[in-house]
């Protein structure tokens, strides 16, 4: 099954568009979903100056919305909240077999992510002499932690 | 494809959509930020992309060959689009994706700004970066060399990225390669070599010496066909990775020599 799905930002300000991920909204067949983050406390921190009554109303608004009209277009509902308070982004397309577990999975990414799933580890991927700590500057083989140069290959 | 071949490269299905990517970021071929079923992240390269199918195969080639030498490149893989997952993925002019396969690099996820000399010092993969250089030359670029720049340890991780117009200025044929010069210099932009010891440059002639041409041919025959070089082009680009081969070991060992 494919869901559309969208990522609710708080931005403060249209101008600086400095913003943090608070919720994540999923549609499938009639049925819209909502995660949200429990606190605002990271809007808090981040943005010491925010009216966070306001942020409530909004988001309290879109989960209404997705119960009240399961039809919704995200596509729509994006482009109307475009420069307010709480947007929501253009819908992108994820493949499951539930929407309960890809809202699930998309709430951990975007909201509440922990440390990246899969970094690229570059010492595992670089070559031998990478790995061995050694740095060359102009040429000239430099060990660092007091390893000397060893040849990769 | 298994991942654990040492010249090709893995194929992995895609799940999730995330975003497009714009500016010096993409480049036009437009490419856009998709997951896999595994959750690593891919910045994906459209079969129908703007520029052509050939640019794919030109990544492909890179890539494997990057694999070959530990180049600085970050991992490639074979990326399946189905068409229920691009069906609203467009490019800029509104033209939709095509479902199939794509190419994917895999995404450099702590944002890590573009190379620059002087600024990204020191590099600490100058082997991995030696060979990019060579493989830029017994491609035939046509373009600046990309690369990004990683904070690693004392010093910068760079990864060369973007080889679509490395082979060809996007289409190559038969014809555009057996036009091309045999390499005049080694083709270093960034001046990487100048941190590459003889030891380095040794060791990347004797690698470079030993790829036969069955693994030039296996690479170029594991192109997939919906990318597009023909039969003919195929036999043609293995000829012209022999040629060329021959040309760069001579070219690095005349930098051991001097």
């Amino acid at each position: 099954m494919n869901f559309q799905y969208s990522v609710v930002r708080v931005m403060p300000s249209a101008v600086a568009e400095e913003c943090l991920n608070v919720a994540v909204m999923i549609r499938y067949d009639g049925l819209v979903q909502v995660a949200r983050a429990k606190k605002l406390e990271r809007i808090a921190k981040a943005f010491p100056t925010i009216d966070q009554d306001a942020v409530e109303v909004s988001l309290a608004y879109l989960d209404e919305l997705g119960q009240a009209q399961p039809d919704l277009d995200l596509s729509e509902l994006s482009r109307r909240t475009r420069g307010a308070l709480v947007q929501v982004s253009p819908p992108a397309t994820t493949v499951g077999d539930s929407i309960e577990s890809e809202l699930r999975d998309l709430f951990q990414l975007y909201v509440e992510p922990k440390p990246a799933r899969s970094p690229i580890a570059y010492r595992r991927v670089s070559p031998h002499r990478a790995r061995k700590g050694t740095v060359l500057v102009s040429g000239t083989a430099q060990p660092v932690n007091g390893r000397r140069a060893t040849p990769s290959r | 494809m298994p991942d654990s071949d040492p010249i090709s490269l893995p194929r992995v299905v895609l799940k999730r959509h995330h975003r497009a990517m714009s500016g010096d970021e993409g480049g036009g071929s437009q490419p856009q930020v998709f997951e896999d079923t595994d959750g690593r992240f891919w910045m994906v390269k459209a079969p129908n992309n703007p520029q052509n199918g050939q640019v794919l195969a030109s990544e492909f080639v890179a890539a494997s060959l990057g694999r070959t030498l530990s180049a600085a490149i970050p991992p490639a893989a074979i990326c399946e689009l189905s068409a229920e997952l691009v069906a609203d993925v467009k490019f800029a002019d509104g033209q939709p994706w095509a479902a199939g396969s794509g190419f994917g690099s895999e995404l450099l996820q702590s944002s890590p700004p573009s190379y620059a000399a002087g600024t990204h010092e020191p590099i600490t993969n100058c082997a991995s970066a030696a060979a990019v250089v060579v493989i830029d030359t017994l491609l035939g670029s046509h373009d600046g060399r990309q690369a990004r720049a990683c904070k690693d340890g004392e010093g910068w991780a760079v990864w060369a990225v973007d080889f679509g117009h490395d082979i060809g200025p996007g289409a190559w044929s038969r014809a555009s390669l057996e036009a091309l010069a045999s390499p005049p210099a080694l083709e270093d932009g960034h001046h990487w070599l100048s941190l590459a010891t003889k030891e380095i440059m040794g060791e990347l002639a004797e690698t470079v010496s030993n790829i036969t041409n069955e693994d030039f041919a296996q690479i170029v025959g594991a192109i997939p066909a919906e990318w597009g070089p023909s039969d003919d082009d195929r036999v043609a680009l293995v000829a012209h990775l022999v040629r060329r081969r021959e040309a760069v070991v001579t070219l690095i060992r005349q930098r051991v020599d001097a």
